[in-house]
């Protein structure tokens, strides 16, 4: 049973399966007319961001108002921390008000796993996304989806064997990425990550990818193709020569799309920046875009995690 | 220009100018004496400041079986932060913790608030500085503000008894770090820790596979070994005594050994964490493990030990950079880097490092009163010798614990584990500033 959930890799290939199979649970709960199940009742989940972010404090949100918990929400920009709170303080104080999770967001990474050294037994630690490290049930809700798509729900055992996964973009600086690799893999697909060299880490020779630089050579063998946000500022810091070039070769174009196979779906984590890392009319025109399925997804996924770690192992109703 | 030199220098270096007037005799039995002749059982008499041949008839008895009697440790990298940041350390915090390491004598950085730039700060620091419990000399900034712009007062701070000099980062400028060496009196040290301003990646740790992992920015290697070649080639041409600080590759201890093998003149540092950590250890984010330079991979690490070993690396430093408790606990790439660890940094090197006793001492102790000038210490254990001394008993265990810490600093990660081998009595100019292993001055 575990306890906080900060990156995939310690959840392990059965852990993550798990989440998967309940996710199922929670996608059928979606579809109900009266999407809402009284499983944490009781229970208070503070969302604590000090980051920007609109869609995954909104699906939390709403993952744990459909679980029936109580929600708080600490936005940075409007707390104490503008008055020189620590982090440490700000936790403690919301504990002190007796929560049982804690949704954690933050531009740095690590800062969900020093958080749990800091609360009690007895409060979850769930990261939100912290800096380039983890985004973990961005990674849970990808594989969902693909599975979904490909396989149908997802059962006890959730495989993605046979598929292959090509991560196009800013892989250096994404904690989707880094949260996609560990999901994917872990359920048996094959990943390629397509950036040029300066939007790698330095050393990934322990990640279970292959890596190319030539996305038009690649495209025709995917089955999946994960787009990611690249931003304007990795121009300024010397990581791409300009943005019209990044196009010219890493964004899914009308053109390259055609290179695609007649099954392969797109993925992309938003928010998308129309024009750079894809097409708008890409978007729109391609029959197998799952960006909003991911998103549907993404409140069933997070509400089979919070109920994994929350739960009192109530049935749902 | 050599008699305005010995002018200059005579009267700071001189052994009898601040020995104490009280006579106190000790006369250590039972150990075993270790110095550049060797090992050996001898007994140890000290009076009047001074090692003497015979005990005096009113000497204190200390037993010291079963421990090692040693020149007294040298620390050539402390932050003391007096004036400044009392909050985290002051002089007299800082230099009983350092007794209570052994050591005897210490180099405070120049980073202090204000930076000491010019004369005026340094008169106020030496005044500060009569607060230690051991000797404790100031190292003075190579540039105005140590903003790399415009030569300090070099010479002037000299001919008052600065010895070391140092930015504590590098300058980028090289062709002003060119005119410091040539501009700098002989017998002064120019004192440079190798990191690129432009190559060092923001890093919060160091780049490799564990960077790339945990989703951090890393300081690659690069960023300290393109200013090693660098600072070695200015160091040739212009024959200036230059000290690289806190090596941290395994490139850089490869380049120090052929520069070393060409006959060019340069010393080294490490610290002792670098010795111990490694890059791996940041996998939970703590930022105890947050430090400048980054600790690198295993092979760095083991590079940096053999460097020791084969004396390619002349100093081990403490590096003792105290913080509060609340700046270890932000988002780890903001944190503050380094450790606050002079009290345990013997029980390291001559317990948990491996690495023979004489040259542990000889990077703790001997090297670095020779690089940086501390005549009185590191010496012989020979009758005549100024008895700066170190008792240290290598086969006991301890458990360190933060609360009973000197040191205002909160920031080690050895904090409540068990170490092997602590200084149990620590000698400065002949007085017992600690006596197992509590300082009673």
């Amino acid at each position: 049973m575990i306890r906080h959930l900060l990156e995939l890799e310690e959840l392990g290939v059965e852990g993550i399966q798990a989440i998967l199979q309940l996710t199922d649970r929670f996608v059928e709960v979606g579809e109900r007319a009266i999407p809402k199940v009284p499983a944490l009742r009781g229970k208070t989940v503070a969302n604590m961001f000090f980051e920007d972010s609109t869609r995954t404090r909104l699906s939390f949100d709403v993952a744990a108002k459909r679980l029936s918990a109580d929600v708080l929400t600490f936005s940075a920009s409007s707390s104490s921390l503008n008055k020189g709170e620590s982090i440490r303080d700000s936790v403690e104080t919301l504990e002190a008000m007796g929560i049982n999770a804690i949704v954690v967001r933050h531009g740095s990474s690590g800062v969900p796993q020093q958080i749990t050294r800091w609360v009690n037994e007895g409060i979850s630690v769930i990261n939100a996304g912290d800096g380039w490290h983890a985004h973990p049930t961005q990674g849970l809700l990808d594989a969902y989806t693909v599975c979904e798509h490909f396989r149908g729900p997802a059962g006890p055992a959730a495989s993605l064997q046979g598929l292959h996964v090509g991560l196009v973009g800013d892989i250096l600086h994404s904690r989707v990425a880094r949260s996609d690799i560990q999901a994917y893999t872990a359920l048996g697909a094959t990943v390629t990550l397509i950036a040029p060299a300066t939007l790698l880490p330095a050393d990934i020779s322990t990640w279970p990818v292959r890596v190319s630089q030539d996305l038009d050579q690649v495209l025709p063998t995917l089955d999946v193709l994960g787009l990611l946000r690249v931003q304007k500022e990795r121009m300024v810091e010397g990581s791409i020569g300009s943005i019209r070039e990044y196009i010219e070769e890493f964004s899914l174009t009308q053109r390259r799309v055609k290179l695609l196979s007649d099954t392969a779906v797109i993925t992309h984590p938003g928010p998308v920046v129309r024009g750079v890392e894809v097409t708008g009319s890409v978007l729109d025109e391609y029959p197998r875009v799952l960006k909003n399925r991911q998103v549907s997804n993404g409140v069933a996924v997070r509400m089979a995690v919070l109920f994994l770690l929350l739960g009192s192992g109530a049935e749902l109703a | 220009m050599l008699l305005f030199e010995w002018l200059c220098f005579s009267s700071y270096w001189d052994p009898e100018q601040n020995l104490p007037n009280r006579l106190v005799s000790y006369f250590f039995k039972g150990g075993e004496v270790v110095d550049q002749n060797g090992r050996r059982y001898e007994n140890v008499a000290v009076s009047n400041g001074m090692i003497v041949k015979e005990p005096s008839d009113d000497a204190t008895e200390i037993d010291i079986n079963g421990c090692v009697i040693s020149a007294g440790l040298v620390d050539l990298s402390v932050n003391f932060g007096e004036p400044g940041s009392e909050d985290v350390e002051c002089i007299d915090s800082g230099s009983r913790a350092a007794a209570r390491g052994g050591f005897t004598a210490v180099l405070n950085s120049s980073d202090i608030f204000p930076v000491l730039d010019s004369a005026p700060v340094l008169a106020e620091a030496e005044r500060l500085f009569t607060k230690s419990v051991c000797e404790m000399r100031p190292s003075a900034t190579i540039t105005v503000g140590a903003k790399g712009l415009a030569l300090a007062p070099l010479r002037e701070l000299s001919a008052k008894g600065v010895r070391w000099f140092s930015d504590r980062g590098t300058i980028e400028n090289k062709n002003l770090l060119r005119k410091a060496m040539e501009y700098s009196l002989s017998g002064s040290v120019i004192s440079v820790r190798p990191q690129s301003g432009s190559l060092n990646g923001n890093g919060a740790m160091h780049e490799g596979k564990w960077s790339a992992i945990l989703g951090l920015p890393g300081e690659p290697s690069i960023s300290e070994t393109s200013e090693v070649a660098a600072i070695i080639d200015l160091a040739h041409v212009t024959g200036a005594r230059v000290h690289l600080d806190r090596i941290s590759t395994a490139e850089s201890v490869q380049l120090l050994r052929e520069a070393k093998r060409n006959g060019i003149e340069i010393t080294s540092s490490v610290t002792i964490q670098h010795l111990m950590f490694t890059d791996s250890d940041c996998v939970a984010y703590d930022p105890m493990y947050r430090a400048d330079p980054p600790y690198r991979s295993d092979e760095d690490r083991e590079a940096l030990i053999v460097g020791v070993k084969d004396r390619t690396i002349d100093v081990v430093v403490s590096d003792h950079r105290p913080a509060t408790a609340e700046a270890k606990e932000l988002p780890f790439d903001q944190s503050v880097k380094g450790v606050a660890g002079i009290e345990a940094t013997a029980a390291l090197l001559m317990g948990s490092c491996g690495l023979d006793l004489e040259v542990a001492l000889d990077a703790l102790s001997w090297s670095p009163a020779k690089v940086a000038g501390f005549v009185n210490h590191g010496n012989l254990i020979l009758p005549g010798n100024v008895a700066n001394l170190t008792v240290f008993n290598p086969r006991i265990s301890w458990k360190y614990e933060s609360r009973e810490q000197i040191s205002l600093g909160r920031n080690n990660p050895y904090f409540e584990k068990m170490l092997t081998g602590r200084v149990i009595h620590t000698i400065y100019r002949g007085e017992l500033v600690v006596t197992d292993s509590e300082v009673v001055i």
